[in-house]
């Protein structure tokens, strides 16, 4: 692992490209020394203010271009801590305009969105205050798929609870069982089920167990075409009120 | 104490000759692998490395047969990007071969490490049962053959290095991928003082002990030493259960693209907090047993 001090480093690019399917993917940089030398550092995490990676061969970096697992990008922007790339891709399942206003009044961001040709964008984001915003919207995602699902409006829960599951900062038991049973209700229940294999293999039997309960507690309370439990009524009551709280909020 | 390693090779030959009798193609020239032990065995000495290497033999042997074939995304000698291998479910033979592969008389492969995801620097690295280099012929060297032909590996001692030198290097230290757990207990013991070593250093980094085949890397890279797997036809990820063993993803954001039939598969790369997943690292765990 390398540790550089990204003053006087540029950024490069991002280890992320523009086809994936997830609806948002948070990237890590590849940054350059700004006096054009050929080492490039793929970034795993910052610790203060320097970053560590993986030092990339001079060969390596168009071999990732090319392959699809790096994107650059433009601007040439000198290289600050705790920057990464956000990708918010067109299957984002929440409000864009309102998400994009409360990125841009809780982050600092580098340079000007990116625009894919396909529609979605791009943001360099200083993530020092970030982690709560992501959790939020993970929250709101969350509970808009499950009334959803309540309502018998599986396309868009899944949509939600995908949105949910990728934006968050952590992936939370209760996400990944709202992701497996939302693609259980759109029939797929090869995915649902391996969900839950993952949740095992990458974070431990406990974890899957936590999944599992989830799983139940969403099968009893979104039954499906049933009517709607009490519990899951004062939700879609509470977010009822919210939403409005919310437009008014807006309107005012 | 000292351990006959070439009548450790001679037991272990076997396999070779069963995957004749089933049929499976084998490649032209391939040393028999109690020269390569013969090898291995000339550069212990009789001091500390030999002390080293009769103390991990057995621990070497045992971590040997557990080494699974690691393909990190990235190659550019894939022709395949990470989302077409996910979506074929294959990993294809090489578009072209290097000219050093080319004089050994090989034909195209996929490219796999012995228990390692050093290298390639990809997102995804799919991490393979042995037992599927069983299913198309193959052959092993204790470097990697790309970094040799592009200039990366060089003679520790050599006046001459041009591409036949480099293609004699090559067909010396390769053997039939049947051969290779054989081999691999050996030669983990001759370079490390912990075997688990052998899986756990990073991309820079060095053997315990020189390389028994004089070659090093131009910048510390483990590619001189690692054992690189070369299978010589496509591999499919829809395998017998229990041949995929994993797909290990850096990034969370991944999983979206991994179809349903191989998502059980997936495990998420290590990440600190608020970090990207470490691909190779967590291999080395995977590996080594600690996940």
């Amino acid at each position: 692992m390398t540790k550089v001090n990204p003053e006087g480093q540029s950024i490069v690019g991002a280890m992320a490209c523009w086809e994936g399917q997830a609806p948002f993917h948070r990237a890590p940089l590849v940054i350059a020394s700004a006096d054009g030398g050929d080492s490039l550092l793929k970034i795993l995490r910052y610790t203060d203010e320097d970053a560590e990676g993986e030092e990339l061969d001079h060969d390596e970096w168009p071999a990732l271009l090319s392959k699809q697992e790096a994107m650059l990008l433009p601007g040439n922007h000198p290289a600050q801590p705790h920057a990464w790339l956000w990708i918010f891709r067109k299957s984002f399942a929440l409000d864009r305009p309102q998400i994009l206003q409360e990125l841009s009044d809780t982050c600092r961001q580098i340079g000007e969105p990116i625009q894919s040709p396909s529609g979605d964008t791009a943001f360099l984001v200083i993530e020092s205050h970030a982690a709560d915003l992501r959790e939020t919207w993970a929250s709101r995602a969350a509970r808009f798929s499950e009334v959803a699902l309540c309502q018998n409006d599986t396309g868009t829960a899944l949509a939600l609870a995908e949105t949910a599951f990728h934006v968050g900062s952590l992936m939370t038991p209760q996400r990944l069982a709202l992701l497996a049973f939302a693609y259980k209700r759109n029939g797929r229940e090869t995915r649902a089920d391996a969900y839950l294999k993952m949740a095992g293999r990458s974070m431990g039997a406990p974890f899957a167990d936590e999944v599992r309960k989830e799983l139940e507690v969403l099968s009893r309370s979104c039954p499906g075409n049933r009517a709607l439990k009490p519990l899951v009524t004062r939700r879609i009551a509470a977010l009822s009120k919210e939403r409005l709280a919310r437009h008014q909020e807006a309107a005012a | 104490m000292n351990t006959d390693i070439s009548a450790l090779g001679a037991r272990v030959s076997l396999p070779a000759l069963t995957r004749v009798a089933q049929g499976v193609r084998t490649l032209p020239v391939a040393r028999p692998l109690s020269e390569l032990l013969s090898d291995v065995e000339g550069a212990l000495g009789a001091g500390a490395r030999r002390a080293s290497y009769n103390s991990n033999l057995v621990t070497a042997v045992q971590l040997a047969a557990t080494l699974p074939l690691v393909h990190r995304t990235a190659d550019p000698a894939q022709p395949l990007t990470w989302q077409e291998i996910l979506r074929t479910g294959e990993l294809r033979v090489s578009t072209g071969i290097t000219e050093e592969e080319r004089r050994c008389r090989w034909s195209r492969a996929v490219y796999f490490f012995l228990g390692s995801a050093a290298y390639h620097k990809g997102n995804v690295a799919f991490v393979f049962d042995r037992a599927v280099s069983g299913t198309v012929s193959g052959n092993f060297s204790p470097f990697d053959s790309g970094g040799l032909s592009g200039g990366l590996l060089e003679p520790i001692n050599a006046g001459s290095w041009d591409v036949n030198d480099r293609a004699r290097c090559l067909d010396r230290h390769s053997t039939d991928v049947a051969d290779v757990e054989a081999f691999a207990g050996p030669y983990i013991a001759a370079h490390f003082n912990q075997p688990a070593s052998y899986v756990s250093r990073p991309q820079r980094s060095d053997t315990d002990f020189a390389v028994y085949h004089e070659l090093r890397s131009t910048n510390g890279d483990r590619r001189a030493w690692t054992i690189e797997v070369r299978l010589h036809g496509d591999v499919t990820l829809d395998l017998p259960r229990g041949s995929l063993l994993h797909i290990v993803l850096a990034n969370r954001a991944l999983e979206a693209d991994v179809p349903d039939n191989l998502l059980e598969h997936v495990m998420f790369a290590d990440a600190e907090p608020e970090g990207e997943g470490d691909v190779a690292r967590t291999t080395a765990e995977i590996v080594l047993g600690r996940r």
